[in-house]
C-alpha cells in the first residue's frame, strides 16, 4: 500500500484520535496547574462515573477543567471545524479552491451586527441575535441581488457576494464612527480581532447543536457537492436540482459561519486554508474531504487558541494568530495550484 | 421521432438565438449538427437537454414533454458530455464515472458495489479501464472525453448529447473518438453532436441538422443535405464535396483546391485530371 492509500483510508479516524487527546491535553494547559493523569481522572468521573475523587479537590477540577476551560476547548473546536467545512462546501461549490466561507459576506455582515448590537448596549444576548441576523441578511442580500440579474449563477452570485460584503464593510465604519471612543469602539475593535475569552459554557451550549447539525447537514450533501463542482449544466445532466442544493448548502454554511462569529468574533483564513490542507491529504472527493477538513479545522483552531492563551502573559486574539500562521502556509500550498488542485 | 423540437424559441436577454426552431430527430444512429460559430448549436443542445427554458414550443423525448420529466428521470434516458474542459479538482477518473449513477440512487444512499462494477464496466466499454485510477485533471483531452461518454453510459441513458466532442483533440484522437460513436451508434444508442467537420458528419451521420441564424435551413440524411450550395450558406466559403468512393464523400475548399489544379472543372477529383495536378 502506498503512503497515499494509508493517508487516505486513515486519515479521519487518526485525526479524530488526535483531537481528543488534542482537546484533552488543553485542558490541562492553564494558569492553574493540573496534571494530565489527575485532567483523565476528573474526565473518567464525570463523564462515565468511574473512580470517588475526594470531593473538594474534584470541586476545584469541576471549576476550573468543565466550567472555564472545556468551554473554551469546545468553542474553538467548534469554530474551526465549521469554518472548514463551510470553506469546503462553498469552494466545491463555486468550483474555485481559492474562496473561502465569507465569499457571499456573511463575515461582514456579521461583523457589522456585532457592532450593532454593541451599539444598543442591551446585553450580550442582544450582540449575539445582532450579529447572528447581520450575517444571514448579508448573504439574504447577495443572493437577491444575484437573482435580479442574468447570466452565469455562480459568477452573479459572487458579484453578489463582493456587494453585499461592501455594503455592509462601510455600515461598520458608520457603526464605528458612531461607536463612543471610550469602551463601545474598543469593544468592537477587539471582537473583530476575534477571541474566545468571552466563549462561556451557556453560548457554547447555546450555539452547540445548531453548528453540529449544520455540518452535519452539509456532510449529508457531500457527493452532491462532488457533481455540483462539474459545473451547473453538467450537474442538473446529471439530475441534479442545482438550485436547490445549492440553496440548502449556502443557507447551511452561512449559518454556521454566522455562529462561529456569534462565539468568536471574526476569525480568518481557518476556512480556506484549512480546506487545502484537508485536500493534500486526502485528495478533492468531498465524501471524504468534508468530515477531514471539519476535524483538522478543530485541530487546528484548538492550536492556535492554545497559543494565543499561553504564548504570551496577555491573550494574543485568535484572528490575528490565524492570519499570521495561515498566510505564509497559503503561500506555500499555491505551489500546487498548477496541479489540479491535489 | 426520439427526439422532436416543435417551434423553439430562445434569447439572452433581448439578442434572439433560436427563432421558431423545428427539428425531428430519428431514434438511434448519429446526428450533427452543423452551423458557423454563434449560429445557436450548443443553445440547441442545451435547449434539446432541457437546461435552457424556452419560450414557446415544445421539445419531446419518447413522445413525451421534456418538463414533465424530472431532473432524475431525464437523466435517466439522456445524457450531456459537454465541451473538454478541466475541472478544477483532481478527482479519481472512477469518481467522475460514478457520478452517472446519482440519477438511479436515493438522496442518501451512497454508492452501491453494483454502481461501482457499472461505472468499471463502461470504462471497459470505452476500452480505458486501465485509467479508472488516475486523476481526471492529468490524463490526455481524448482520455478526459471518452470518461465523460463512459459516465454517459454509465448514467444507463440511450441519447447522448455532446457538444462539439472533437473539438481539442488531435487528430488521432478525433479518428479514434468517432470511431467509437459510430460503434455505440450501431448498438442502438442514439447521439446528438454539434461539430464544425462538415467531414465528420459526412464519414458518419445518420441525420444532420444545418442550423444558421438560429434557423434550421436544412435537415435529412448527410448526403442531401451537404452539398456545394448549403455549406457556401452555412460558412460562406465554396466547398465542394466530391465522391471518393461510392458512398464516402470528402469536402474539399475551393480556394484550397485552386492553389493544387486550377481546372475550371471543380467537379473532377485530382486524378481524373488531365495534367495529374498540374497546372492546367
Amino acid at each position: 500500500m502506498s503512503l497515499r492509500t494509508v493517508l487516505r483510508r486513515y486519515c479521519p479516524q487518526g485525526l479524530l484520535l488526535l483531537l481528543a487527546a488534542a482537546a484533552i491535553w488543553s485542558l490541562t494547559l492553564g494558569r492553574y496547574p493540573v496534571s494530565t493523569a489527575e485532567t483523565v481522572r476528573f474526565l473518567l468521573h464525570k463523564l462515565f462515573g468511574f473512580g470517588t475523587p475526594e470531593a473538594v479537590q474534584y470541586q476545584l477540577w469541576h471549576n476550573v477543567l468543565w466550567e472555564i476551560r472545556a468551554p473554551r476547548i469546545a468553542a474553538a473546536i467548534l469554530i474551526g471545524s465549521a469554518l472548514a467545512t463551510s470553506g469546503s462546501a462553498f469552494q466545491a461549490m463555486f468550483i474555485n479552491p481559492l474562496v473561502s466561507p465569507g465569499l457571499l459576506g456573511v463575515l461582514p455582515g456579521a461583523a457589522a451586527g456585532a457592532a450593532l448590537g454593541m451599539l444598543l448596549d442591551r446585553g450580550w444576548g442582544t450582540v449575539q441575535l445582532c450579529t447572528f441576523v447581520g450575517g444571514l441578511a448579508a448573504v439574504g442580500l447577495a443572493v437577491s441581488l444575484a437573482r435580479l440579474y442574468r447570466g452565469d449563477r455562480l459568477l452573479m452570485l459572487i458579484l453578489g457576494g463582493i456587494i453585499s460584503g461592501s455594503l455592509f464593510t462601510s455600515l461598520l465604519s458608520l457603526l464605528k464612527y458612531l461607536a463612543d471612543p471610550n469602551d463601545q469602539l474598543p469593544a468592537i475593535v477587539y471582537w473583530l480581532m476575534g477571541g474566545l475569552s468571552l466563549a462561556d459554557a451557556e453560548t457554547v451550549a447555546m450555539v452547540a447543536l445548531p453548528m453540529l447539525t449544520g455540518m452535519a447537514g452539509i456532510l449529508l450533501f457531500a457527493g452532491h457537492l462532488n457533481v455540483l463542482s462539474m459545473g451547473d449544466e453538467e450537474a442538473g445532466s446529471l439530475g441534479l436540482r442545482v438550485r436547490q442544493v445549492r440553496f440548502w448548502l449556502v443557507l447551511l454554511a452561512t449559518v454556521i459561519s454566522a455562529l462561529t462569529v456569534v462565539i468568536g468574533g471574526l476569525i480568518g483564513w481557518v476556512g480556506l486554508v484549512i480546506p487545502h490542507s484537508a485536500r493534500m491529504l486526502v485528495g478533492p472527493d468531498n465524501r471524504r474531504l468534508l468530515p477531514v477538513a471539519a476535524v483538522l479545522g478543530g485541530l487546528f483552531l484548538l492550536t492556535v487558541d492554545n497559543l494565543s492563551r499561553l504564548l504570551l502573559q496577555v491573550e494574543i486574539p485568535l484572528g490575528i494568530l490565524t492570519s499570521l500562521l495561515g498566510i505564509p502556509f497559503f503561500a506555500m500550498v499555491l505551489k500546487n495550484a498548477r496541479k489540479g488542485w491535489g | 421521432m426520439l427526439l422532436e423540437a416543435r417551434d423553439i424559441s430562445f434569447s439572452y436577454d433581448d439578442h434572439p438565438v433560436l427563432n421558431k426552431v423545428s427539428v425531428g430527430l430519428p431514434r438511434g444512429g448519429l446526428v450533427s449538427l452543423l452551423g458557423p460559430n454563434g449560429c445557436g448549436k450548443t443553445t440547441l443542445l442545451k435547449v434539446l437537454l432541457g437546461i435552457y427554458p424556452f419560450r414557446g414550443g415544445e421539445v419531446r423525448l419518447d413522445n413525451r414533454p421534456l418538463h414533465n420529466l424530472s431532473r432524475k428521470a431525464l437523466a435517466r434516458e439522456m445524457a450531456y458530455v459537454p465541451q473538454l474542459h478541466r475541472a478544477a479538482f483532481a478527482y479519481q477518473v472512477l469518481d467522475v464515472v460514478l457520478m452517472g449513477r446519482l440519477p438511479h440512487k436515493s438522496f442518501l444512499a451512497p454508492f452501491s458495489r453494483r454502481d461501482r462494477e457499472l461505472a468499471l464496466a463502461a470504462l471497459e466499454r470505452l476500452g480505458i479501464a486501465h485509467l479508472r485510477e488516475r486523476t481526471y485533471t492529468c490524463i490526455s483531452g481524448g482520455e478526459r472525453q471518452l470518461v465523460l461518454i463512459a459516465r454517459a453510459l454509465c448514467q444507463g441513458a440511450h441519447t447522448f448529447i455532446l457538444d462539439e466532442p472533437v473539438t481539442g483533440l488531435d487528430y488521432g484522437n478525433q479518428i479514434r473518438l468517432l470511431e467509437q460513436l459510430s460503434r455505440l451508434a450501431s448498438e442502438g444508442y442514439t447521439f446528438v453532436k454539434s461539430t464544425h467537420f462538415p467531414d465528420h458528419a459526412l464519414w458518419i451521420s445518420s441525420h444532420v441538422v444545418l442550423l444558421k441564424d438560429g434557423r434550421v435551413i436544412a435537415e435529412g440524411k448527410p448526403e442531401q443535405v451537404i452539398n456545394k450550395d448549403t455549406l457556401f450558406h452555412l460558412y460562406g466559403t465554396e466547398v465542394d464535396v466530391w465522391p471518393l468512393l461510392e458512398n464516402f464523400r470528402i469536402c474539399v475548399p475551393e480556394r484550397i483546391r485552386q492553389r493544387f489544379c486550377s481546372c475550371h472543372d471543380s467537379r473532377r477529383p485530382v486524378h481524373f485530371c488531365e495534367t495529374g495536378g498540374k497546372q492546367c
